[in-house]
């Protein structure tokens, strides 16, 4: 009878110090994101044997847990974007310093100034300077946007291995915890661990996971497999034939354009933004330049210079690079064509009026804008973009914390509960030590019964 | 609802983020004095400003285009003073020669006289203006007329300048004012040719050809008055409209400082809060007590 006392009382010294334990290491992870906190599940030996912890539980809603993982790949995507905007709304950004706007007007305002003294070569010097700063403010903005967009692939290349890096890792916990699960070992750690490098997946590029009946996780991207049970399959960057990085999927399928179609992830903004949105812009800036030489030209070529001869092309430009390689043509003022006949020199202003007309024309090219506000509205519809964008990005910001909240409420560590558990957990110890020591004095009365 | 440390702090750093935000826009916009400092902000209005401000630039520009012209016209209106005064004392020399009560040699003075009068008619006639000659039509590097003839060697073209959106103006007169109709340089050149003759039937018929002239230049002169006038009433135009799409533009983009600058401070407030409450939830918990 007296023995059982000692194994009750050393079951429940363990039970105590198990629970001390768990307690501890539960203060320990407070500000540990991610961790799901512990409690212990005790249950009685049978026979009043005392008692027993059955297994150490992770508390954890499943579905809040899966929910917040989910949520994270639009998150991941709306911010990777709106850190792009940002910069490119930095290069049209031209409400506080100088840049094509600002040139543009200037330009035109030397015309209208020949367009005063047509004969008064200074004049015409001044509108050239004006045509020439033009142009290289458009060729800036367009080594600009290239630069923007060259930034880019290295950011992928360093996420895509990033993303093969958390596969491997993931196969290889999926086999831990399935062997641990059947020798009944301890697998919370492992199992926080996965859901953290799932959420991280999710941010990266929007991945979606299914778990098997034997506890493994799957992990597909945009329906492919990159995580099956305990094996991985590597996603992989190769140069496309223009230089860009393409996404491989298991050595073969080029996966580029579906992420893309995602919308979910960092790699779907990134592939977005470097082959739909700057690509976009580059066009449009393209198309302005190319429409203001053409506009230009056209007229410039109809109208005489001061020798008297036909006027010549403006602008140059190269059809292949329009903004990257727009240029003045001319170098002497005088071959600048403002008369409309080769007799009315030197003050006919008359092709320079048609070239002012150009100005408020609306343009086929430019989808019925004028030069003036297509250019315009390239400024705002890059506002307009980050504009939403970032909406979007402060409303699944509010999405994502209402459920990392759920999450806390159910898996955080609460200081106050766990140094009440500290409290309780001390009590039981003493008292069963207690036990122990009254055990043992009647062990010793027992003893000394026959001395 | 089960609150856990990490709720507490988390929420905690997201409020901190939502001021810290929150207070370097106002910041910015009371430093830079603009609401709007990145398209994103609101491209509406953006949108709206960018065009006003096209707007505003072109007024400018117009502005200056209508004081050229005008300079231009000023030029014109004097030269045309000044032909207006030689026509009146021709008019005076043919009627005083007219009359019976001029002699021979009175009449041979007086030629001289309208000698040196078309010397000073063609350099009139001749004005420059920035070194062009105002009176050639397009063909300013010319000079209109020379003393080898009495022709006009100018042509007949307006020089037009635009005064606003799609208006333009024309604001020189061709020199053939002077030699259509009636020849001034050729009346001038048959007067002093009558005086020197004494031919007093010539030097009478002479006073209507110059009356003629006068008229001719006369009615052209009220006409460059009027332009002037009309120029200067757009200009003003042009000067209200950029008044009020400035007042406009600074209300769509300027900060209103009396809005702002209390913003700023209740900001300013709600981060202290913020910093000193975080501090006092976070000093207290159970360990704290039981020790």
């Amino acid at each position: 009878m007296i023995i059982a006392l000692f194994d009750i009382a050393l079951s429940s010294l363990k039970v105590a110090q198990q629970g001390l334990e768990v307690s501890g290491n539960n203060v320990a992870n407070v500000e540990t994101a991610g961790y799901t906190r512990r409690t212990i599940v005790v249950d009685q030996l049978p026979n009043r044997r005392g008692s027993i912890v059955k297994k150490v539980r992770r508390e954890i809603n499943p579905f809040v847990s899966k929910s917040w993982q989910d949520e994270l790949g639009p998150l991941g995507y709306y911010k990777t974007k709106d850190n792009i905007l940002n910069e490119l709304e930095g290069v049209f950004n031209e409400l506080n310093s100088e840049g094509i706007k600002q040139a543009l007007q200037d330009f035109w305002d030397a015309w209208q100034m020949v367009s005063n003294d047509a004969a008064d070569i200074s004049l015409r010097a001044s509108l050239l300077q004006r045509a020439k700063a033009l142009t290289h403010a458009i060729r800036v903005k367009k080594s600009q946007l290239l630069k923007t967009r060259s930034f880019i692939d290295p950011e992928i290349d360093t996420l895509v291995q990033h993303v093969n890096d958390m596969a491997k890792r993931l196969s290889e916990l999926n086999s831990k915890i399935k062997f641990g699960k059947i020798a009944k070992q301890d697998i919370n750690d492992l199992l926080d661990e996965r859901d953290r490098i799932l959420r991280e997946l999710s941010e990266a590029v929007g991945i979606t996971s299914v778990k098997d009946p034997d506890g493994q996780v799957n992990v597909f991207l945009k329906g492919q497999a990159i995580v099956i049970g305990s094996q991985s399959f590597e996603i992989q960057t190769q140069m496309g034939n223009n230089g860009d990085i393409h996404i491989i999927w298991n050595g073969s399928e080029d996966i580029t354009d579906k992420i893309i179609g995602m919308k979910r992830g960092k790699l779907s903004a990134y592939l977005e933004l470097r082959d739909q949105i700057i690509p976009d812009y580059i066009n449009k800036l393209d198309i302005f330049a190319s429409q203001l030489a053409d506009q230009i030209n056209n007229q410039h070529k109809a109208g005489y210079d001061l020798y008297g001869n036909q006027g010549e092309d403006f602008f140059k430009i190269n059809p292949a690079n329009p903004a990257g390689s727009i240029e003045v043509n001319l170098d002497d003022p005088k071959k600048i064509a403002a008369s409309s006949t080769a007799s009315t020199i030197p003050s006919d202003n008359k092709n320079v009026l048609s070239i002012l007309e150009i100005r408020d024309k609306s343009i086929a090219a430019l989808n019925g804008m004028s030069i003036d506000n297509f250019y315009n509205h390239i400024i705002t519809s890059i506002g307009d973009l980050r504009y939403t964008n970032s909406n979007s990005l402060k409303l699944q910001e509010r999405i994502v914390q209402g459920i990392q909240e759920h999450f806390d409420m159910i898996s955080g560590v609460n200081l106050d509960e766990e140094a009440a558990n500290v409290i309780e957990y001390q009590y039981m110890y003493t008292a069963s030590a207690k036990l122990v020591s009254i055990a043992e004095k009647m062990t010793e009365v027992i003893i000394n019964m026959g001395a | 609802m089960r609150i856990t440390q990490g709720i507490i702090h988390r929420s905690f750093l997201i409020n901190l983020d939502n001021i810290n935000e929150k207070l370097n826009k106002k910041f910015q916009q009371i430093s830079s004095g603009k609401r709007i400092t990145r398209p994103s902000d609101d491209p509406v209005t953006l949108s709206n400003v960018m065009q006003l401000k096209d707007s505003l630039k072109r007024i400018d520009q117009y502005k200056k285009n209508i004081e050229d012209a005008i300079s231009w016209l000023n030029m014109t209106e004097s030269a045309f003073n000044s032909m207006e005064n030689i026509l009146n004392r021709l008019e005076e020399i043919a009627i005083s020669m007219g009359s019976d009560n001029s002699s021979p040699s009175m009449r041979k003075t007086a030629a001289e006289e309208v000698a040196r009068i078309k010397e000073q008619a063609l350099m009139i006639a001749n004005t420059k203006f920035k070194g062009r000659y105002i009176f050639s039509g397009f063909l300013t590097d010319t000079a209109p007329f020379t003393t080898a003839d009495n022709n006009y060697h100018g042509d007949e073209n307006s020089l037009e300048v635009e005064v606003d959106d799609g208006l333009k103006i024309s604001y020189n007169v061709a020199g053939s004012l002077f030699t259509n109709g009636v020849n001034i340089f050729q009346l001038m050149d048959d007067l002093k040719s009558a005086l020197n003759n004494n031919d007093t039937d010539a030097i009478k018929a002479s006073i209507d050809k110059i009356h003629d002239a006068y008229n001719r230049i006369n009615i052209t002169h009220a006409g460059i008055g009027a332009k002037i006038k009309t120029l200067k009433n757009m200009k003003d135009e042009l000067s209200d409209r950029s008044f009020s799409f400035e007042k406009i533009i600074s209300q769509k983009e300027d900060v209103d400082m009396t809005e702002a600058i209390p913003k700023l401070y209740i900001y300013q407030t709600a981060y202290q809060a913020l910093l000193n409450s975080f501090a006092k939830i976070t000093s207290v918990n159970l360990f704290n007590i039981i020790g």
